[in-house]
């Protein structure tokens, strides 16, 4: 039919405009910090992030950093031009009282070390895990965490957290499972999408209808882009547990099991 | 240029328009803006037709359909239909676009069929003469950019054409089709019923089919959006073990606990609120609006009553009486939009060329500030 020509044609070229594809890479070194965090909220430690970057090579290096989500669109990217050898802090530049999460990458070695503060300097700092891309789970993969306890001595929450540079392919679907610890009982289990910013998990045992105080192991199977787009580096989980009395907390070890080796 | 090309020619410049208005508004007054509720990944991807209830459509497309409601108040995705949700997430999966631009071309794509055929409708119930003028009605309409966003309104008025035209032309199959797929678009899909069911029966009783297989016919066209509700509330069964959830999550989504019964009730006492407060033009312009397009489709319901078109007025009526039931005007300038006879009938103002030229015109710079409105997210309907 001649009429719907046009039609064709207008709709090719918005299918065109809104087939965005993830941006490509900066440089083969990464480095993800799977959580950036301030807040002020009254009567808990007024947490924020301290974040530095080293160039490690001998040479002048450019690192680009995506937060995800940023405070404002401009702070979406950075570019850090380096000397041989500087330190820079990185602005934090996140929303308050939410996760983001911050991703380097550069064409020559880096150091990133990242720690959560409290700007009182009353409770304990907590170092940030610092990982690469390659340790990121792929579609396919399995992440795993545990125990998440709620005990009058501690408490445990976990998130979801991805690189910005993903945010073409968010939001992610995954396969949830969680069991007793040590691989006992299946306690809940289900397929789900997630938002396409990190997810805090703060009360599990309300969102997933689990006794309160029970403990649990978390068990991610990541099953691909719910936008059917490719994944370019993945995602992540963290597990944190802090102890009631004195504010300090921990990260939980995440263990990937890859798709190939199941 | 035949008639077919010269609606879809319009159609399509209709649409330019409308892109570029929705393209050009966050640049114009760009401090001026409504509260935005959705969060960066979303923000900075999504179109700027897609905004408010389009939310809940990208959601439906990417995630499906989530837990029940547990209470008054908490919005889920089960108050939507799946037909349109299922028709972006099957552009998106086979094409990888952007899920609000999949949503942008499934409304323009049946907002354009859904044009040839209300041109083909008007043809034949009103004459050649009355087309042009009611495609303009239907594309001047303050509130007609909804066909082109990331809402159900394009399907809906498309499938709502294309099963009573395929009934008119006795062709039950696909008339049952596409009122089988209506009732999985929206609401309006339920009050399509006895309409169909009305307009079988008129059109096979003229066919000179005997009292019985008319009547057989009309059941079958009433059936069908009826069975496209009922696919839908069983899959909710099956699924949830609920089969009357889209209810409770339509219940749920007032933070009030109310009742069908409750809706004039609620819509009378708002109206009376914005009258004693003074709130008509500056608290809840929208709202007060949306009241004037209620009366002007009951009046347009009159009218087709008057021209002895009772299949066609009882269906605008019916669609007006989908927003009395709700307890509120919110979207009423939306919900009226797939009532395609008042669009018909409202064209017969064309015979006075200047009222019916300045009425298009006033009413398409209406239309662009509703557009400029909803980029910058103010309530639009």
């Amino acid at each position: 039919m001649r009429g719907t020509a046009p039609l064709a044609a207008a709709a090719l070229a918005l299918a065109g405009l809104g087939c965005r594809r993830s941006p490509a890479p900066y440089g083969a070194h990464t480095a993800f910090v799977p959580v950036a965090f301030r807040s002020n909220n009254p009567g808990r430690p007024p947490w924020a992030p301290r974040i530095e970057v080293t160039n490690t090579s001998a040479a002048p290096s450019t690192v680009r950093l995506t937060r995800w989500p940023p405070d404002a669109a401009d702070s979406e990217s950075t570019i850090f031009d380096l000397a041989p050898g500087e330190t820079r802090t990185v602005p934090s530049r996140v929303p308050l009282a939410s996760v983001s999460s911050f991703f380097f990458e550069a064409g020559s070695p880096f150091l990133v070390r990242a720690e959560i503060v409290d700007r009182r300097r009353i409770a304990p700092s907590l170092a940030v895990p610092v990982l690469k891309a390659e340790d990121l789970a792929k579609p396919g993969d399995r992440l795993t965490l545990g125990p998440i306890v709620d005990t009058p001595g501690e408490r445990s929450h976990f998130c979801f957290t991805y690189p910005g540079v993903e945010r073409d392919a968010l939001p992610f679907r995954i396969h949830l499972r969680l069991t007793a610890p040590g691989g006992g009982a299946l306690l809940w289990e289900g397929t789900f999408v997630l938002t396409g910013l990190p997810l805090v998990i703060d009360d599990p045992w309300k969102r997933f209808h689990l006794a309160p105080g029970t403990a649990f192991d978390v068990d991610v199977a990541f099953l691909g882009s719910a936008r059917s787009r490719p994944v370019a580096r993945g995602m992540w989980v963290y597990g944190i547990t802090t102890d009631r009395a004195t504010a300090a907390s921990r990260f939980l070890e995440t263990r990937v099991v890859r798709g190939s080796a199941r | 240029m035949t008639s077919r090309q010269r609606v879809i020619g319009t159609g399509l410049l209709w649409l330019v328009c409308v892109w570029a208005v929705a393209l050009v508004s966050p640049r114009v007054v760009p401090w001026m803006t409504g509260t935005n509720p959705w969060t960066w990944d979303v923000v900075r991807r999504v179109t700027p037709l897609t905004r408010w209830d389009s939310g809940w459509y990208v959601n439906l497309a990417e995630a499906g359909y989530w837990e029940p409601p547990t209470r008054v108040g908490q919005e889920t995705n089960h108050a939507f239909f799946p037909l349109y949700p299922g028709l972006m997430r099957i552009l998106v999966r086979t094409t990888g676009i952007e899920t609000s631009l999949a949503g942008n071309l499934v409304s323009a794509a049946a907002f354009l069929a859904a044009l040839l055929l209300f041109a083909e409708w008007t043809k034949r119930h009103f004459g050649e003469d009355r087309v042009l003028p009611a495609v303009l009605v239907l594309l001047a309409f303050p509130t007609s950019f909804f066909f082109a966003s990331v809402y159900t309104e394009a399907l809906a008025l498309a499938l709502a054409l294309a099963a009573v035209l395929s009934f008119e032309r006795g062709r039950p199959l696909a008339g049952a089709a596409a009122g089988v797929l209506a009732g999985l678009t929206r609401i309006t899909g339920v009050v399509l019923a006895p309409y169909l069911a009305l307009v079988t029966w008129r059109a096979s009783r003229e066919a000179g089919l005997s009292t019985g297989r008319a009547a057989a016919r009309a059941a079958l066209a009433g059936a069908s959006p009826l069975a496209g509700f009922g696919l839908f509330c069983l899959y909710f069964w099956k699924r949830f073990g609920d089969p009357l959830l889209f209810v409770k999550a339509q219940h749920n989504w007032s933070g009030q606990s109310k009742s069908i019964l409750d809706g004039p009730a609620l819509i009378w006492q708002a109206v009376v609120e914005d009258v004693t407060r003074g709130r008509l033009l500056g608290g809840s312009p929208a709202r007060t609006f949306e009241g004037l397009y209620l009366l002007l489709f009951l009046v347009l319901a009159a009218v087709l009553l008057v021209e002895k078109r009772r299949p066609e007025a009882l269906y605008v009526v019916l669609t007006v009486a989908i927003v009395f039931s709700s307890g509120t005007f919110e979207s009423a300038g939306r919900y009226v939009l797939p009532a395609f006879p008042a669009f018909a009938a409202l064209a017969r103002l064309a015979g006075r060329r200047a009222f019916f030229g300045t009425l298009v015109a006033l009413s398409s710079v209406a239309g662009a500030l509703y557009v400029w409105a909803f980029v910058h997210w103010y309530w639009a309907g």
